[in-house]
């Protein structure tokens, strides 16, 4: 069994954002939000709707991930994402069963996201600490030595 | 109307300062799987449906979140799939080809929800 990760918060890191990262984030927040909402004008809400859990952060987090840190890393983010997509699903229920208090539901929404995507990183981390679950150590094999450890960021995680 | 230039680019403006707000987060949250979470945060949901109710109202705001939950199907596809690609052919490439595995659910899931 590996050691149990420390969750928490590294503000100090908040420094090491590039204007150019935010510029790619932007960029790809920007494009997903224009195209998902030109699917709603075009073709309707449901269409629209379609978009609104459409990768927005991972795909520029992935590539700015694997630029500064490793594959290994980036993979990690991938499968947390997966851990978090009950919370997408959580947001857009509260959504579905509270569609006319928009100022309520969208707060409320969020929150459902949070704790429901938190729970299942969890449950998640439990499930794979019980059943010895770890990745495959193919990874990183097209760009690091095989034996090579993962970089280091920040503190306190393995 | 929803599809006027002004919301248009109030959803584009929108999305991008949600996404960066929320990728910060995502890049000081550790671990890294921990931080994963934020990137499936819904927020191209906040950037558009905020925008939404205040031009055209609530009249269609379920029936987005209905499309939405469709396509977090095609999102959990999206990450499962990335997984594999990205040791394959590296984040860019791999991220980028993983966008077939969303239309790949998404749009037989909405062809489902529209019969």
């Amino acid at each position: 069994m590996t050691e149990r990760e420390h969750v928490g918060f590294d503000w100090s890191k908040v420094g090491d954002t590039t204007p150019r990262d935010a510029a790619v984030r932007f960029g790809f927040g920007a494009g997903v939000s224009l195209g998902a909402a030109l699917a709603g004008a075009r073709f309707g809400a449901l269409a629209g709707g379609l978009f609104l859990a459409f990768p927005a952060i991972l795909p520029a987090t992935l590539t700015l991930v694997e630029e500064h840190e490793s594959t290994r890393q980036a993979r990690r983010d991938c499968r947390g994402a997966a851990a978090g997509v009950p919370g997408l699903a959580a947001f857009a229920l509260v959504v579905i069963l509270v569609p006319d208090s928009p100022w309520i539901s969208l707060p409320l929404a969020t929150a459902a996201w949070l704790v429901t995507a938190v729970v299942s990183y969890l449950l998640w981390r439990r499930v794979r600490e019980a059943f010895g679950l770890d990745e495959r150590p193919l990874s990183d094999r097209h760009h690091h030595p095989p034996h090579r450890p993962p970089r280091e960021v920040g503190t306190g995680f393995t | 109307m929803s599809g006027g230039l002004v919301p248009l680019l109030l959803k584009a403006l929108n999305g991008g300062l949600i996404v960066t707000l929320f990728a910060v987060v995502g890049q000081v949250a550790q671990p890294k799987r921990f931080a994963g979470i934020f990137s499936a945060a819904p927020t191209i949901a906040l950037a558009n449906l905020t925008v939404v109710v205040l031009t055209v109202g609530t009249t269609d705001l379920r029936t987005y979140a209905i499309g939405m939950t469709v396509g977090a199907a095609g999102f959990l596809a999206y990450a499962l799939g990335c997984q594999r690609l990205l040791d394959r052919f590296g984040s860019l490439p791999g991220s980028a080809a993983s966008f077939v595995l969303w239309f790949a659910v998404a749009l037989p899931g909405y062809w489902l929800v529209t019969r």
